[in-house]
């Protein structure tokens, strides 16, 4: 080190061999180096964070339409467009403004298509500072998830159409899986929309793939009836006195999607990622049926994370060895600005633990027979040993096609202002 | 280390120039296109291919024996064209240009859209909740002796992964479209209309 200090010590004063006179050291490189590093600094710090997480307060809260305003401005451009578009998106939906919620979720993909796949001025930003500079995309999972949401949208807005266009978009996404995990409760959604534009075959393709993603249940494909695989006490369909007498003479059929707990950073208590829940479904008294597991998003988001891992680890060393360099640049020169450039370096060094934070833990489908004319059906969330957890009447959304009735509800807070 | 101070300067009054000239890039700019002239900015269907689409479609129908054989200007209720792609294509707006050219052509009479809706509220059938022997029977019941359909069917395909600076997409899309007697279910004409497109972009941007 003490060799090394006077090595450094002896090159700094460049002799000129022309001018034969001794050049003072060049101060203009390390400004140059610690305006880029205060550039990267404001880069990383970004504008969004504040009213994002006081959107997701509020959205967990029952304060929807807070929530919704907190996110009413998102500047374009924003490094983080394509995640609080996701974020008001989801808001919107629970909001019932199925047009507005479409309008966010549709830009944001969008804008993933328009941006170029690797971006110069951000990555190489990514090496200095760390990788919450980069344009938030969002993992494979939560873009093919956001079109099994936006398909929902549709759904409820009997745009039987679109919702279709919904499931091509998730078939392809899920097609080339590349080594991310698949989602067997996006596979069901794509194949439930195609089952309602009359487009069996395909429907039947989707339902046989997500019988074989999700072990724990058996889907049929002609008909789309989800049965547990397993004889386990949490597969088992709930006992009800009414369910069995009362449910099957009934000629139309619900599919009901489900969307229980939060993501885990939002979890209070650990049932909600340590077992399924699951959500019973009445008409009046009569027992319908329940819905069963399909994904667990914070699953999704750990084995995406893991695909990812030796990427991301060389990366982070690449990015150490980077900022020594400058540092040791800078410190050559000017010993103290050295210091202070590793030192507001090193404290940029963050993960990106960006996500999409309002999505559901438990994503859930429940597929029973359901009265004709159906207005409204009461759903008890319950924890995996049969724990009423929380118990919502559901009005809206209810659209009909034919004999099958769709709708979707989720255990958060009652909305209230 | 002259020369070194000149480009440095040089840079600085380029620089400033540019800040103070205003580059063009960076500016606001507004101006009308013309219709026809629009440019396709990517490799799906856009403004041009609609208005492509429903011109040759108009054409094709007026010019058919179908049509050439009928007494009367019959009357047709558009069930419309369904979406068989990945994007959001607005196919209203092409069945919409559809029927006001043929309608001003004076060739064929089409049920008016709000009637339908009416009909099928009185009846208990939102629009898109209705079967196709719903729909049959709504058109029957408005007068409509004849039913246009039809499909824009969508087929895309992008470069692998590979090493690579550049990703090509290409695109296929094929539009079917049908007039169906309402009395005897029978297709009583059916074009279709394909065409593909390729686009290269590049995978690094700044």
């Amino acid at each position: 080190m003490v060799a090394g200090e006077n090595n450094r010590k002896r090159t700094l004063p460049a002799v000129s061999a022309q001018a034969g006179k001794v050049l003072s050291p060049r101060p203009r490189r390390p400004l140059l180096l610690c305006a880029a590093v205060l550039a990267a600094a404001f880069l990383s710090a970004g504008c969004a964070g504040v009213s994002a997480d006081k959107a997701r307060a509020n959205f967990y809260s029952g304060r929807l339409a807070h929530a919704n305003e907190n996110l009413r401005d998102i500047p374009p451009g924003d490094k983080d467009e394509i995640l609080l578009l996701s974020e008001r998106g989801m808001i919107r939906q629970s909001l019932g403004l199925y047009d507005e919620s479409s309008k966010d979720w549709r830009e944001a993909t969008e804008i993933n298509d328009r941006l170029a796949q690797y971006s110069l001025s951000r990555h190489t930003a990514s090496f200095i500072a760390n990788d919450n500079v980069l344009t938030y995309r969002g993992l494979p999972f939560e873009r093919t998830i956001l079109y099994s949401f936006l398909a929902k949208n549709y759904l409820a807005q009997s745009n039987w159409d679109y919702a279709a266009i919904c499931a091509r978009n998730i078939i392809g996404h899920l097609e080339n899986p590349n080594g991310f995990p698949d989602i067997p409760y996006s596979r069901y959604l794509a194949a439930f929309c195609l089952e309602l534009i009359n487009d069996r075959g395909n429907a039947a393709i989707q339902y046989r793939a997500a019988s074989a993603s999700a072990k724990s249940l058996v889907i049929d494909p002609a008909s789309g009836s989800i049965t547990p695989a397993a004889t386990n006490a949490a597969a088992r369909p709930a006992a009800s006195e009414n369910s069995a007498a009362g449910a099957g003479d009934f000629a139309g059929e619900l599919v009901c999607f489900i969307g229980i707990g939060k993501m885990p950073k939002w979890c209070l208590s650990e049932y909600e990622y340590d077992m399924a829940p699951y959500a019973d479904i009445y008409y009046g008294d009569t027992h319908l049926g329940r819905s069963y597991p399909f994904s667990n998003t914070a699953e999704l988001m750990a084995a995406s994370r893991k695909r990812l891992e030796a990427l991301q680890v060389s990366k982070d060393a690449t990015r150490v060895v980077v900022k020594e360099v400058i540092s040791e640049t800078v410190g050559s020169q000017n010993q103290a600005l050295g210091d202070i450039t590793r030192l507001i370096l090193f404290a940029l060094e963050e993960p990106d633990a960006r996500c999409w934070e309002t999505l559901p833990l438990w994503l859930e489908v429940a597929r029973v027979p359901c009265p004709a004319g159906l207005a409204n059906y009461r759903v008890e969330f319950k924890t995996s040993g049969g724990v009423v957890l929380k118990s919502k009447t559901v009005t809206a959304p209810i659209s009909r096609r034919g004999k099958i009735y769709i709708s979707f509800c989720r255990d958060l807070e009652e909305a209230h202002p | 280390m002259n020369r070194k101070i000149e480009i440095v300067r040089l840079g600085i009054v380029f620089s400033a120039v540019l800040l103070l000239a205003g580059c063009a890039m960076f500016r606001t700019r507004v101006k009308d296109d013309d219709v026809t002239q629009m440019p396709q900015l990517d490799a799906r269907y856009g403004p041009q291919d609609l208005r492509r689409l429903s011109q040759d479609i108009v054409a094709e129908i007026a010019a058919s024996s179908f049509l050439t054989n009928q007494q009367d200007a019959p009357i047709m209720i558009i069930y419309g064209i369904q979406p068989r792609t990945t994007t959001f294509v607005d196919t209203q707006a092409l069945t919409d240009r559809i029927k006001t050219t043929l309608t001003q052509s004076g060739k064929i009479r089409f049920v008016n859209e709000a009637r339908r809706q009416e009909l099928m509220k009185e009846q208990g059938f939102q629009a898109q909740s209705a079967t196709d022997d719903t729909r049959v029977a709504v058109g029957k019941q408005l007068g409509a002796r004849y039913m246009l359909t039809g499909a824009l069917v969508e087929m895309q395909k992008t470069t692998g992964a590979q090493v690579r600076v550049s990703k090509t997409e290409l695109m296929y899309y094929q539009l079917t479209v049908d007039i169906t007697d309402l009395e005897t279910g029978i297709v009583a004409w059916s074009t279709q209309k394909e065409f593909a497109r390729e686009k290269r972009e590049p995978l690094i941007g700044w």
